[in-house]
């Protein structure tokens, strides 16, 4: 009626039989009985706990603890669009482009284990004893251990009553005397309830920057790697910016954070990691490199959704996906590949994506010499 | 520098309902098939023997030889004995047509729909609320709305023009609504466009009515989707993966998007399946068959959650995502035993 066409999809791309017939004859009218097999405590609950709690446990960043059932219970429909679009967990890089390192999602089991709960029933399950909100207990610790530096903020920071988001700059040190290698940057927030993401950077005399991290609550720090870091050189800044957000539940209150960021040093020589800026007229490389990862960044209005996908275009005309990512309002990430990638000098660097990318975004590279 | 929004998280579901009396809520074991059926634990169905599954089910109090007494909180009988528990399943438990017609869930999820085109020609919307009870007459007087016969649609800017319409009136009683439409080619194809109230959105509900519907009553309990079992063997799960997509299709195209999520469930079951099968790919193509599982996982959930508002565009693209899905999965595991 409306003259569209109903999809093509799948038809003549999978080997297919002829019985269809005796399947239709099977199907039924209406809806599914509204019955899950997986209940809270039994089923839901580990999945949460183990992939949701760094962020929605009480006093953490997100609006709601999922850590017992009666918080969880009533946001069954939000999870269910959360998780059926793919925006929950917040990490939107594809595998299927590239391998990548430290990958943030549920796995499909468990992904139809939530989804089954929530759309069935909600069913509680037998009560554990003891079952109440936890916080996870990563949370207040530095995941890879102690780092070797620490860098407070300068002075608490608050966001006040009247105002439930912001983003803050703090330009934390400049080094002074010596060169320092950098392996991997974390953060620790003093107040975990407002701090939702940061970038921590490094940033030269021409106010170029080079990210160190992009931080987002319960990601471990990726390290670059042996023989591998980034760069401090004497007379750069380093600094983060930190984006804060108050949940309902901190509306019209003052809220304060004083957090620290931690710093992984090498005293041994380093291949310098360095940022690769991708351009909409195809950026070529004029030397020859790794690629460690990248970096988007949103720009102030970039839409909603963007998908990305980069492809390297080598001198002799062989074509290598790089990687593949998505783009989601709030959580700007670095995306790290699980294999270093050869390009070799006079290779170009193509990109598509479902947007208009290059105003949308900045992107870039990390790149190293080749050993 | 950071863009404004992150997680949308709507607010806990709020029905759009009159305020009643907290119920209470247990646990119960209840029969996929026979809602009737509430036990304690475990257990076989008394009527059909099927495996009884956990609900969640609202605790109202009644009396034996009173069935017409339903209380939130327990008291004596008109006779002095005590009120008895009743049970009964939560919300959206039962999305059976009551009139013949096809059934729909409001994307607000409180209010529902059936539309039933008539051999006398008539579009009826009978409207429930998210118990399937008829809606109160009080909320089935603030909803209004319109049948559309014949729209183009824009492809390039997804907009729709209606060329022709009729306006959808309450009929005496506020039961449903109605449209006499005249005699439609079948399978009919009508869509209703309904306000609820005046502070929601308009929503869409795509109608095929493959035959006249034919009002025989309320059908007794839930249906049951067809016994399913996912076979052992790899080739045999990628071809029942495509049987299952074929199938979707067909009912896309017939608009019988109150059945695809049964062939849509299976699908996902079937990719699952396969998924336990990963371990023996080869390690560099492992992520890449994982992901397009869980690519196929979320299509199926969204064919389901789109054929329960019965919006034909949303349904189509959720089976494009699930062809998709479907087509990386066959590749990624084919050649798994």
């Amino acid at each position: 009626m409306t003259g569209r066409q109903v999809g093509q999809a799948g038809r003549g791309r999978l080997v297919l039989a002829a019985a269809i017939a005796t399947l239709a004859a099977q199907t039924v009218t209406a809806h599914k009985p509204v019955t899950s097999k997986y209940t809270y405590t039994e089923d839901v609950y580990p999945i949460v706990s183990r992939e949701c709690g760094a962020c929605h446990s009480p006093g953490g960043v997100a609006p709601m603890s999922l850590l017992t059932y009666d918080e969880a219970r009533p946001w069954a429909e939000s999870i269910r669009l959360e998780l059926a679009s793919g925006h929950m967990p917040p990490w939107f890089g594809d595998p299927g482009v590239a391998a990548l390192k430290d990958p943030h999602k549920l796995s499909p089991r468990d992904l139809d284990v939530v989804l089954t709960w929530v759309t069935g029933g909600t069913p509680r399950g037998a009560v554990v004893p003891g079952d109440g909100p936890k916080a996870p207990g990563s949370r207040g610790t530095w995941r890879r251990g102690r780092p070797a530096m620490t860098l407070q903020l300068p002075a608490a920071f608050t966001l006040p009553a009247g105002k439930t988001e912001d983003t803050q700059e703090f330009v934390l040190e400049t080094a002074r005397d010596r060169d320092r290698v950098i392996t991997a940057a974390d953060l620790l927030p003093g107040n975990p309830a407002i701090v939702h993401d940061a970038i921590i950077f490094v940033r030269d005399a021409s106010a170029r920057e080079t990210v160190l991290a992009t931080w987002l609550p319960g990601s471990t720090p990726v390290s670059t790697g042996a023989g591998i870091g980034f760069l401090w050189r004497a007379g750069e800044q380093l600094g983060v910016r930190i984006h804060y957000r108050k949940t309902w539940k901190l509306e019209n209150k003052p809220a304060s954070d004083r957090s620290t960021v931690g710093l992984y040093l090498s005293n041994a020589p380093a291949r310098d990691v360095r940022r690769f800026d991708l351009t909409a007229a195809g950026a070529v490389l004029e030397e020859d490199a790794q690629a460690l990862g990248v970096v988007a960044l949103r720009n102030p209005g970039a839409p909603p959704d963007v998908d990305v996908h980069i492809e390297a275009i080598r001198p002799d005309g062989t074509r290598v996906p790089v990687v593949g990512f998505g783009v989601r309002p709030g959580w700007d990430q670095r995306y790290w590949l699980a294999r270093p990638i050869a390009l070799p000098k006079g290779t170009r660097l193509d990109v598509k994506s479902t947007g208009a990318v290059f105003t949308a975004l900045r992107i870039s590279l990390d790149i190293v010499r080749p050993t | 520098m950071i863009g404004a929004a992150g997680a949308s998280f709507a607010s806990p579901q709020a029905p759009a309902a009159p305020a009643a009396p907290e119920a209470q809520t247990e646990a119960i074991w209840t029969c996929p098939v026979h809602a009737v059926v509430a036990e304690k634990g475990a257990g076989k169905c008394a009527i059909c023997r099927r495996d009884l599954v956990p609900v969640t089910a609202t605790v109202t109090w009644t009396c034996a030889d009173r069935p017409d007494i339903d209380r939130p909180v327990q008291g004596k009988c008109p006779d002095g004995s005590p009120m008895e528990r009743r049970y009964t399943q939560s919300t959206h438990a039962n999305h059976n047509p009551r009139h013949g017609g096809m059934f729909f869930m409001a994307p607000d999820l409180w209010h529902h729909l059936e539309g039933a085109y008539g051999q006398d020609e008539t579009f009826r919307v009978y409207l429930y609320d998210d118990f399937t009870r008829p809606l109160a007459p009080e909320l089935a007087k603030q909803v209004s709305g319109r049948v559309v016969l014949k729209e183009t649609f824009d492809s390039a800017t997804r907009t729709t023009k209606e060329l022709v319409a009729a306006p959808l009136t309450l009929a005496p009683g506020g039961e449903y609504l109605e449209a006499h439409v005249g005699k439609i080619k079948l399978p009919a194809e009508m869509t209703a466009k309904v306000k609820f109230t005046r502070d929601i959105q308009e929503y869409r509900f795509d109608f095929t009515f493959p035959e006249f519907s034919i009002d025989a009553g309320v059908e007794p309990g839930a249906p049951a989707a067809p016994l399913f079992e996912v076979p052992d063997s790899g080739p045999e799960i990628l071809r029942l993966l495509g049987q299952r997509v074929t199938l979707i299709g067909e009912l896309v195209r017939k608009g019988a998007f109150g059945e695809v999520w049964v062939p849509a469930f299976q699908a996902k079951d079937l990719a699952l399946a396969l998924d336990v099968r990963t371990r023996t790919l080869p390690q560099a193509s492992r992520a890449k068959a994982t992901m397009a599982v869980e690519q196929l996982v979320r299509a199926a959930w969204m064919i389901d959650a789109a054929g329960d508002t019965g919006n034909r565009g949303e349904v189509e693209d959720a089976y494009d995502a699930l062809g998709r899905a479907a087509s990386d999965v066959a590749r990624m595991y084919e050649g798994a035993r």
